[in-house]
């Protein structure tokens, strides 16, 4: 899942008003960024980003340092189902490790490329209909805020665009 | 005195395909984060 996973933020954020939406989005992505900075440095292993124990893991740290800090049980609870939440959207879209050694397991819905878009579009409208509760009702109705889905539908479809196979082998070209 | 590398000097030395998986990361979050900040401003 690509603009799915910052729906889920948005969503997050219309439950909890007071978590900050700039620690919501990495904890949505928070498997994707450890992976891409384990690229970084040489040692890429989606056992160690995206297995449910490792995502189990990192939910967990998370949320318990977030408590440490805060003392706020409900928003360290949902940084945790959200950062959880990152491995049952993988589930959908593609296919992810369990455990080390485990199965790899998924719907694979990158399969269908346009199924996808569906249901990732799907998911960021509902997310912006929970999200929109976080505002007052005078901001509810300012054209900005549907800036928001808009974005992040713009974010999927070129998502989509690139994994076409002309455009993805061009990229994997890239040096 | 030397010059500090320029950001297109400093890409130049990263894979591109990291870096355009590292936009895509960052794109969503940055995209968030402003229009939230903005929409909750105070007039």
């Amino acid at each position: 899942m690509y603009a799915g996973h910052a729906a889920l933020a948005t969503l997050a954020k219309g439950a909890r008003p007071r978590l900050p939406l700039w620690l919501l989005v990495p904890v949505a992505f928070a498997p994707d960024w450890i992976q891409w900075l384990m690229e970084a440095l040489g040692h890429s292993n989606p056992e160690y980003s995206h297995s449910l124990l490792s995502v189990g893991a990192g939910a967990s740290i998370v949320a318990l340092g977030y408590f440490a800090v805060t003392r706020e049980r409900g928003d360290a609870f949902a940084l945790w189902l959200l950062y959880l939440s990152h491995w049952a959207a993988d589930f959908i879209t593609g296919s992810k490790p369990t455990w080390p050694g485990g199965p790899t397991v998924g719907l694979g819905l990158y399969g269908h490329p346009v199924w996808d878009c569906v249901v990732e579009c799907a998911v960021i409208v509902v997310a912006w209909f929970a999200y929109r509760r976080s505002f007052g009702p005078a901001i509810r109705r300012r054209i900005g805020i549907a800036l928001v889905p808009l974005g992040l539908i713009a974010l999927q479809v070129g998502f989509e665009l690139i994994q076409t196979p002309e455009i993805r082998a061009a990229v994997r070209e890239l040096p | 005195m030397i010059a500090p590398p320029s950001i297109a000097e400093l890409l130049h030395g990263l894979p591109r395909r990291w870096v355009a998986v590292g936009i895509a990361l960052f794109a969503p979050w940055i995209w968030l984060t402003l229009l939230d900040a903005a929409s909750r401003r105070k007039r």
